[in-house]
């Protein structure tokens, strides 16, 4: 089953702070680590990535910065402390979120 | 690399990149995205090949997987497009709805001799001004002036020389520069061009300065205290323009040590300026200026030029009340109540809550600034809006602190509401550079050198 690309939509941006606050990353690493740690249910068009990214970049949530691996250049991206601040948020917004969606559903079918 | 100019090759992914690109108008930033999503790109070829893909194949395949280049496209643009400080504006516009309203005021409370149409003038300075503003937006790439930042501070030099041998004079003041309808306060201008070329150079020589040895370092040091202290001092003492030197150096610390954060710099211009300061103190022509503007200040001497002017604004904004004397009323006893007496000409006739509201404006606008250098991520935009900004912040307090007779009083206008057309252009001017730094804040690629953690 895969997921709707709306509800897709809304959390990219959850995801991608998590991913970042753990390490340092280049785009294409990122979508691995994604599609990797939810065995495969998120998979997305993986250019749809780098606005997303650049638009964080451009709120300070993260820094990006090129590297040179031997004859590799990638783009990496950094959380700010801003974008710490942010996503601590945004985890207890979601929190919120899915106990409450939980709830009506469970109440919906009782 | 030889790799990813392989795959640039390929029509689908040029085809792909070209519509990208297609779709984002900064066109500064498109080649770090081309970059970025080549790199995406190649990766994904390697994956495929791997997996037994050929390697045309694994292309179109690869590509397939970036998903529709337009949306791409268009997201991206979302994030790089131009912007506007609309908050800035607004507060600009108050700014100018309180001086077309001060100005008439002014006109209709006039009663010296000789008439003047203060609204009409304002109204066509600001009209000018406005021109420009829009201008400096909308065309003129603050990054351009940088490379410039050499030519500029010579010719500042230079014209500061023409100024003293052709300069008018205009009340009492040098440098002036007048053609037909039109007078200029050239020293004033020259000022503005002073920080804006100190900035660019401080940018610069503080990379320079970074990677240099000791020895260097000492050498830059005397030339920057030579090029930014020094020289446009001597212009400043030479035109008599006492003030705007007191100025021009605040600005010079506030930009060294907020901006490039030369510490050592800033202490050497304050030490220096110190020295001259008593200098001036014990040499006989400077004397009576001091004594005059410092002295009776501090009640040292008995000044009753100056101590005068500070009572009557005192009283002047005692006198009004809370809601003033009344719109376009006369004042017999206060001087130049269109320019430096402004604030204490308003309090009088719109009362404690035209002064409330031009201070609350004014808060508004260092707040907007504030927050608008913080948003900023070029650094030169940021030093471009420190400099000119500590000017201005420098003009509201001294003004409207030496109204309430807290600061020594001095030539000293309130920026955007007080009369003078030099000033009106140079201020709108400025908010223009502010605005054309917040235009292009995000139509910058990000930093392309390789950043320590």
């Amino acid at each position: 089953m895969t997921i709707n690309k709306e509800l897709m939509k809304g959390s990219t941006v959850i995801l991608i702070l998590t991913l970042l606050d753990r390490k340092e990353m280049y785009g294409y690493e990122m979508t691995k680590e994604i599609e990797q740690s939810s065995d495969g249910v998120f998979t997305f068009k993986e250019g749809t990535l780098y606005p997303i990214l650049h638009t964080l970049e451009v709120e300070k949530l993260v820094e990006a910065y090129w590297n040179e691996e031997g004859a590799r250049k990638r783009k990496y991206y950094r959380i700010t402390d801003h974008g710490r601040k942010q996503l601590g948020e945004k985890k207890r917004e979601w929190a919120l979120f899915r106990s409450t969606v939980d709830r009506v559903l469970g109440e919906g079918q009782a | 690399m030889s790799r990813s100019e392989a795959i640039q090759e390929h029509e689908v992914v040029r085809l792909y990149l070209k519509r990208v690109c297609g779709h984002i108008k900064a066109k500064s930033v498109h080649d770090d995205i081309q970059q970025e999503l080549l790199a995406h790109l190649e990766e994904l070829v390697e994956e495929k090949e791997q997996e037994g893909f050929g390697r045309k194949e694994a292309i179109r395949l690869a590509v397939a997987q970036m998903g529709d280049p337009d949306d791409v496209g268009r997201q991206f643009h979302q994030a790089h497009k131009p912007r506007m400080n609309w908050g800035l504006l607004a507060v600009v516009a108050v700014f100018i709805a309180i001086a077309l309203t001060a100005m008439y005021s002014v006109q209709l409370g006039w009663n010296k001799r000789i008439p003047t149409d203060f609204l009409m003038d304002k109204m066509v300075y600001i009209g000018i001004g406005l021109g420009i503003m829009a201008g400096l937006y909308f065309f003129f790439d603050y990054r351009k002036l940088q490379k410039y930042s050499w030519h500029l501070y010579g010719l500042t030099v230079f014209v500061m020389i023409i100024l003293m041998y052709f300069g008018n004079q205009v009340n009492g003041k040098r440098g002036w520069i007048s053609i037909p309808y039109f007078s200029f306060d050239g020293v004033w201008i020259c000022l503005h061009f002073f920080i804006l070329s100190m900035v660019g150079l401080l940018n610069v020589s503080g990379q320079k300065a970074a990677a240099a040895g000791k020895l260097r370092q000492i050498v830059y040091g005397f030339r920057d205290m030579l090029v930014f202290f020094a020289l446009p001092s001597i212009l400043f003492l030479w035109m008599k323009t006492h003030t705007y030197l007191v100025i021009y150096l605040t600005c010079l610390v506030i930009v060294m040590t907020v901006y490039a954060r030369k510490w050592l710099l800033a202490s050497g211009v304050m030490a220096a300026a110190g020295m001259f300061g008593l200098y001036l103190l014990f040499n006989r022509p400077f004397q009576y200026i001091l004594s005059e503007r410092l002295g009776s200040f501090f009640k040292l001497t008995e000044n009753p030029d100056s101590i005068y002017m500070t009572r009557m604004s005192v009283q002047a904004i005692h006198d009004g009340g809370l809601w003033g004397q009344g719109f376009g009323v006369s004042n017999r006893t206060l001087p130049s109540i269109h320019s430096d007496m402004i604030f204490s000409y308003l309090t009088y006739s719109m009362g404690w809550v035209m002064a409330g509201l031009i201070l609350a404006v004014v808060i508004t606008f260092m707040a907007q600034i504030g927050i608008m250098i913080s948003r900023l991520r070029d650094r030169y935009a940021k030093g471009l809006v420190i400099g000119l900004f500590s000017i201005l912040c420098l003009q509201f307090i001294w003004c409207i602190g030496m109204s309430f007779g807290w600061l020594p009083m001095t030539g000293m206008r309130l920026p955007f509401i007080s009369y003078g057309g030099t000033s009106t252009l140079l201020e709108l001017s400025a908010i223009g550079l502010f605005l054309s730094a917040y235009r292009r804040k995000d139509m910058i690629p990000s930093p392309s050198q390789q950043l320590q953690t």
